[in-house]
């Protein structure tokens, strides 16, 4: 097992869940329980952050918690194991210049990347804004979870910028090495690509069977209908379901051909460079 | 070790090392030796809380006042009453017929909305961030920037225009309000642990009886991370454990959404009763 910090970066919704969830089975080969699903704490925990700095973040303006982030992912991380976190925020240089997760004890990052038309979809039913808006928000330079400064918010707040700069900022930006996957190929080549993440992260991806039945533990279909029966803590307030549908392409009956266009044109040379046509 | 009550350190300006010799790091902001702790927060000041005397304060350019009262009645207080023997939990409290209710949790839990709320039905309110809770007989829970900190949301649900509350630092919306007389130091005789479960579809509160009390009042403690370098493990884990046997614990849990501060400020007068 390789030591350091491994990132499960990703825009939001774009398959990150799914990823810990199949992860989470196989390191426990057996069924997934999603209220402890690895990979956390999740970057941007307020949690993890207050009880690392000794006092509340609550206190704090956005600017000293950017500084503060790194120091804290360095006193998170355990010396001489792995340890695999989610994290959502843009690896862009923040306003005090450092990227904002610890290059100091990352060993690399697992980046996902999905169609930005399905993400759009999901991150609309997500949030229950109106297609428009989630479309607005991919293409928004300035666009950040978590921030608005009217109110205390469960997490610290994260950059985002749009969909294109997140994809470029993990995939061409860190000093460390980065397995970029598509959501995509998690569906159509399950064993295939969960298996060389894991690998990438250092885990023993070899044994086949263990790595089937960690998938068929995390299917689609599992996961809705744990989360139907017992409900899921990350599901955000108001969110019917996390996972909703999940399937590539559902774009093409839910997105107005309008707002679809104007995803290619916000996205297209990076689309082009993952393949989404 | 002294147990002493009083209610906020004094403090003076002047210079401040960078280092604590003998000191080790606990986090990226504090330094802390058996005797003295030091706080750097950058941009606003270097603070040094010591076992006697005032804590010394050397205030980076373009620190507000406010800035600085900000960390000196909240963290910088904390570490004072560690080093002076206290027991200190990361609580709001308020007075409830003379006597103390905290209110502890993690930063979200409604921790200063439920006091905030207890306070606009007559209790007053004794703390806000740090609950210092003197070692002894009495267990007494000494006011310390009382004013509950709200941000707009919970103003704007509570009724409360923003005027009525002081910015608690220039780069922050959340203010400071008073809403009821200062309280008198009062004996703490209940600790209501609030906790936000996402899967709960109702509040609802557990008494924490035995050994989890214990356990409890050790996790509401203020970053007990803190304790060995001051060399307070030991008498710290007693003081809790004495405390533990004087003062009901109750863990009141609620929803992400739809639990206003009222309804829970409403349950904890009941379970003070």
């Amino acid at each position: 097992v390789t030591a350091g910090t491994v990132w499960l970066a990703s825009y939001p919704k774009s398959g990150n869940t799914w990823l810990r969830a199949v992860l989470s089975a196989w390191l426990c080969d057996g069924p997934v329980d999603l209220a402890r699903l690895v990979g956390q704490p999740i970057a941007s925990s307020r949690a993890a952050f207050d009880s690392v700095i000794g006092m509340p973040s609550s206190r704090l303006t956005p600017g000293e918690i950017a500084v503060l982030r790194p120091r804290v992912d360095e006193a998170v991380a355990v010396a001489g194991h792995t340890r695999v976190r989610k994290v959502h925020d843009s690896y862009a240089a923040g306003p005090a210049g450092e990227p904002v997760v610890s290059t100091a004890v990352t060993h690399g990052a697992i980046y996902v990347v999905r169609d930005p038309r399905d993400v759009a979809v999901s991150y609309a039913r997500a949030r229950s804004w109106p297609l428009e808006s989630a479309v607005a928000h991919l293409g928004d330079p300035r666009a950040e979870v978590a921030s608005s400064p009217d109110r205390l918010h469960e997490q610290l707040p994260q950059r985002l910028g749009t969909w294109s700069a997140h994809v470029r900022s993990w995939t061409d930006e860190t000093p460390f090495p980065v397995d970029v996957v598509r959501y995509e190929d998690f569906v159509a080549a399950p064993v295939e690509t969960f298996g060389r993440a894991l690998r990438f992260a250092g885990f023993d991806g070899g044994n086949d069977g263990r790595l089937r039945r960690a998938i068929a533990h995390a299917s689609f279909d599992r996961l809705q209908a744990d989360e139907r029966a017992r409900g899921f803590t990350e599901r955000h307030p108001g969110e019917a379901s996390f996972f909703r549908r999940g399937r590539p392409g559902a774009w093409r009956d839910e997105l107005p051909s309008e707002l679809a266009a104007r995803i290619e044109r916000d996205h297209g040379d990076v689309m082009a460079r993952f393949g989404y046509g | 070790m002294r147990a002493n009550s009083a209610r906020l350190p004094s403090f003076r300006l002047a210079a401040v090392p960078q280092m604590l010799e003998g000191g080790v790091e606990c986090g990226p902001l504090l330094e802390t030796s058996r005797d003295a702790v030091l706080l750097s927060v950058p941009g606003v000041a270097r603070f040094l809380a010591r076992r006697d005397g005032p804590v010394l304060v050397e205030t980076a350019p373009g620190a507000a006042d406010d800035d600085l009262l900000c960390f000196l009645h909240g963290p910088v207080a904390a570490a004072w009453a560690l080093l002076r023997g206290q027991v200190v939990l990361q609580a709001a409290s308020v007075a409830i017929r003379g006597r103390a209710v905290a209110l502890a949790g993690p930063s979200g839990a409604g921790k200063s909305a439920v006091a905030a709320a207890l306070a606009l039905r007559g209790h007053p309110a004794l703390a806000d961030a740090v609950t210092t809770v003197s070692v002894g007989s009495r267990w007494e829970v000494a006011p310390l920037a009382p004013e509950p900190v709200l941000w707009p949301d919970v103003a704007e649900g509570l009724a409360l225009s923003e005027r009525l509350g002081r910015p608690l630092r220039p780069a922050l919306s959340a203010r400071a309000y008073r809403l009821a007389p200062a309280a008198r130091p009062a004996p703490l005789s209940l600790v209501v642990v609030l906790r936000v479960d996402p899967l709960a579809r109702h509040a609802s509160t557990v008494s924490i009886e035995g050994g989890a009390k214990v356990e409890r009042l050790l996790k509401a403690g203020w970053h007990r991370g803190l304790l060995a370098p001051l060399g307070r493990v030991d008498d710290y884990v007693a003081a809790v454990t004495r405390l533990a046997a004087v003062v009901s614990v109750v863990e009141l849990r609620r929803p992400p959404r739809g639990a206003a501060p009222a309804a829970l400020a409403e349950r904890v007068e009941n379970l003070a009763r």
